[in-house]
Formats: C-alpha cells, structure tokens, sequence
C-alpha cells in the first residue's frame, strides 16, 4: 500500500532479472518473459475482442512488438505494466482497423465465444447455461466503448490495482475510477435480466 | 449524505475505498434508502458477473508461434527505417545508398574546427566540469592522412545503409520545436579506464550522453543560419562518438530510440562528424569487432568511402 502511494520501485519487478538478460542479448530470457505472460495477456486481449482466434493473433502481434520495442522499457513502470500496455493498443489498433460496428461485433461474440469450461462441469445443462451466462457477458463488454470496456476488464477481470491500470491506458487514476463506474452502470442495465438477486438484509 | 453522493460513492464502498466518515454517511443512507440499497446489490452483482467469468486459455501454439516468428523476424515488417536497413543488413541483402540524395535534402552542418583525433566531451558534472580528452582506443586502425574535405554533395558511403532521402519539411514537429525537444537522453557509459594517453582520473571513469539537441538546430538551412549550430550539436556528437568507441552496445540501444525519420540523418550527421574529428576509423573497427551483427551493421556508416581512401 505504502509502496503504490509512493510510486513505482523497481526493485519490486519479480521480471526485472530476466528483463536485464534479454536486454543484454539472451533470447531464451525472452522466450521465458513471453511464457510467464502469455496467459493474462491473452485473457485481457480475449475480453477485449471477443474472439479466441483474434485474441490468439492479437497476443502473437503484442510479443512481436515487445521484442521490437523492449529496448524502449526504462524501468519507469513494472514490466508487466510495459506488456498489458502494448498488449492494449494492439488491441485497440486490431479494433479501429475492423471498424466501429458495434452490433457485429456483438454478433461475432455471441457466436464465437468460447468460454473455457469451469472446473468440475459434469452436469451439462449447467454447463451450458454457464456458457450462454459467459457469452452474455462478453457480449456486453464488447458494447462497451473501449475507453470504457479497458479499464473495466483491467480491473474487474484482472484485478488490477487503479495505479498500474492508470498506467497502462495513460489516463489519470481518477479517470480510471470514474470509468470503470460508468462501464459498471451501463453493464449493469445490459445485463439487467442477469442480476436479478434476492433483497439482502 | 444526499442521495446523488450515495449513488457516486457506491462504486468506491464496493471497493472499500471509503474513508471511515464518508462510508458511515453512506451505510446510514443505505439503512433508510430502498433504491440505493438495490442500487448497490446491482452493481455489486455485475462486479460478481465479472469476477467469476471462467479464464480462456491460450491456445497452445501461442508461445511457439512467437518465437518461430522472431526466427524468421527479418520476414517481418519492423518498425523504422533504421531497423529495416540493419534486418536487410542481416539477411546480407546489399543495399546501395544514394546518400547523395540526403545530402540534396540537408545542408550538411559544417563544423568548425576538428580536434586531431580527439574526443572531447562535457562531464556529467555539466557546467563547471572540465571537459575531458579521450584518445581513440588504442585498438583503433591506423588514422588516415588528410582531413575529411567539405563538400556541399557530401558522398557518405554507407552501402548497406537503407536508402532514404529526408528534407526538413518531414521533420517530426517536436524536432522542429527545441523548446519541446527530444527528451534528454540520460544514459551513462562507462570508460574504460587507462584508455588513452590522457587517461581518466580513476572513480570519474562515468560520465553521462549529454541530451540530444534538435535535428533541426544541427542540419539544415536554418541552423546553417542560425550562429553557431556546433555549439548546440557538438556535445551530444561527441558523446555518442565515445559511446560508439567504449560501449558500441550502448551505442546501438541510443540510434534505436531515434525518432524513426531522423536516424538515417542523425547517422549520416555522426558519421561526418567522426570524419572531422578523425575518429571514424576507430569507430568502424571498434563496431566491426562487436559480435553483435546490429552493431556491426551500424560500422557501414563509419568506413571511409572509395573517394576518402584515395586521397
């Protein structure tokens, strides 16, 4: 708590070694690098585009461009901020390059979705009530607009922490709060059927 | 607490974000208020909808995807000019290089006097510092006879360089603009120390890339024109001159943070310097020697052309 009040400390990036080694030349240091991050990356692009395929591609493009770019890494943030902000913009440049249709996209979502079946799926018809429930809800982010839908998956998906998320989008914390309340509220009335919960007490 | 503050600070009680008034504000109004509690129960649900939202796994290939495409990376379109130039460098594609077509778009700066195959630069210390004399490294190639000649079509022989012709009309805005300038490089290198008759005092072997000035205030008309261009581009010049020479690596990570359209004249402006200051040789063969091919690539810059070994 204390450390994210007082900003990044660098010493405090479990990636820092391997970073250090593939900067000094070591390929395998990078292929490793790739290996611990393949999986949020890949999660974060696959909420953002809603497709298994486009998020697999999306996620190769983000490595290329990490191996490309790494030398631009100073240390000013962790590494793993540095990945989930190359990871975003390829994201977001896939998505302007595909065009603004809201609606086919959501299409494209609803039939591409695949959710990972959960653990422990042995009854089928709530496996597949399970999956329809996934598909809503990627459908619902995918009509989020992005500048919305990016923090909500950050830090509602992810769970990141509002500093590292104000980093990686480039918008200030408090920005990034207010976002994510307005994704909330507009999921919320998508998916207003979904949440319909007993009165607590 | 009024009913629109509840509502604003909801998402942040969720979060337990509040502070310990503020939240007792909210959880009165919350005991006494139907809508926000619903309000609440919502919104915390959609969060709970997210959360539990199964992870996807990657596709097993994606890993062993990445890294056959850095194998055959030079099939794939890199960023900057440079980069293209050094990955068609790699592939031992020859690259002819109408270098005089740079020099048509750039008035090469003329710089004044040159230091006898000295390297001077400013210490990190800044003002006040003395400036310190490196020799070329002792490894250095035998210097040739005969200073560089200026020459308005200069002919930089770099014939695996990219091709590239820049006018400063293509100049990046914020290289136009030194009050809004590249950010200062703040890279150190190290000097090896005895390097050098005029060795540096041990514990000072550091000294820091002093900030790159504009492109503009170095090549180009109005920089021809604009007193003593020298005096802005020189230290930075000499810098990454010794940089070339003592830490050809470090030397390689400060040409690829150029901006993308600048590089090819900012290499074209090092090498000609180095002719001036009669460390060019020094350069190619300290940059030949490094067993890093991008770095090697980069000594196509720095060897004199067929016209220079004539004379």
């Amino acid at each position: 708590m204390a450390a994210r009040s007082r900003g990044f400390e660098p010493e405090g990036d479990p990636d820092l070694e391997l970073v250090a080694r593939w900067q000094a030349g070591d390929a395998d240091s990078f292929a490793l690098l790739v290996k611990r991050h393949e999986r949020r990356v890949f999660r974060i692009l696959y909420r953002m585009l809603g497709s298994v395929d486009e998020a697999a591609d999306v996620a190769q493009e983000t490595f290329l461009n990490l191996h490309r770019h790494g030398h631009r890494f100073r240390r000013e943030s962790r590494f793993s901020t540095f990945v989930y902000r190359v990871a975003a913009n390829a994201a977001l440049n896939r998505r302007r390059s595909l065009g603004r249709d809201r609606n086919r996209m959501r299409e494209l979502a609803e039939r591409q979705a695949v959710d990972a079946p959960g653990a422990g799926a042995s009854d089928p018809e709530a496996e597949a009530s399970r999956a329809r429930t996934g598909r809503r809800i990627q459908a619902a982010l995918l009509a989020l607009p992005e500048r919305l839908r990016l923090p909500l998956v950050l830090f509602d998906v992810e769970g990141l922490p509002y500093s590292e998320i104000s980093s990686v989008v480039g918008i200030p914390e408090g920005t990034v709060k207010s976002r994510i309340h307005r994704a909330r509220a507009a999921l919320r009335e998508e998916l207003r059927d979904l949440i319909r919960v007993p009165e607590e007490k | 607490m009024r009913h629109d503050e509840v509502r604003e600070a909801l998402g942040r009680h969720l979060e337990g974000e509040l502070g310990s008034a503020e939240r007792r504000g909210v959880e009165q109004h919350l005991s006494v208020c139907d809508s926000c509690r619903a309000e609440r129960r919502e919104l915390r649900a959609t969060v709970e909808l997210l959360r539990g939202l199964p992870d996807p796994e990657p596709p097993a290939g994606l890993v062993p995807g990445v890294l056959r495409r850095l194998e055959s990376a030079p099939a794939q379109p890199r960023g900057g000019l440079l980069a293209r130039g050094l990955r068609a460098i790699a592939r031992g594609t020859p690259l002819p290089v109408p270098i005089a077509a740079l020099a048509a778009g750039l008035v090469l700066l003329a710089l004044a006097s040159s230091e006898e195959g000295r390297l001077a630069f400013q210490d990190a210390g800044g003002a006040g510092a003395p400036a310190r004399s490196v020799e070329p490294a002792p490894s250095a190639a035998p210097e040739r006879d005969g200073a560089f000649a200026l020459a308005p079509t200069l002919e930089l022989r770099a014939p695996t360089a990219p091709s590239v012709v820049i006018d400063a009309d293509e100049l990046e805005p914020v290289a136009m603009d030194p009050a809004r300038g590249p950010r200062a490089s703040r890279r150190r290198f190290v000097l090896p120390s005895g390097v050098g008759a005029g060795a540096a005092p041990a514990g000072e072997a550091g000294a820091a890339l002093p900030p790159r000035p504009a492109l503009a205030a170095c090549v180009g008309e109005a920089a021809a024109q604009a007193g003593d261009p020298a005096a802005q581009c020189r230290p930075w010049l000499q810098g990454m001159l010794a940089l070339a020479q003592y830490d050809p690596r470090g030397f390689l990570a400060e040409v690829e943070i150029l901006p993308e359209r600048e590089a090819a004249a900012w290499l074209a402006q090092l090498a000609r310097f180095s002719r001036e200051v009669r460390t060019s040789d020094a350069v190619a063969s300290r940059l030949r020697s490094t067993p890093d091919a991008r770095v090697v690539a980069l000594a196509r810059w720095f060897e004199p052309g067929p016209g220079e070994r004539a004379r």
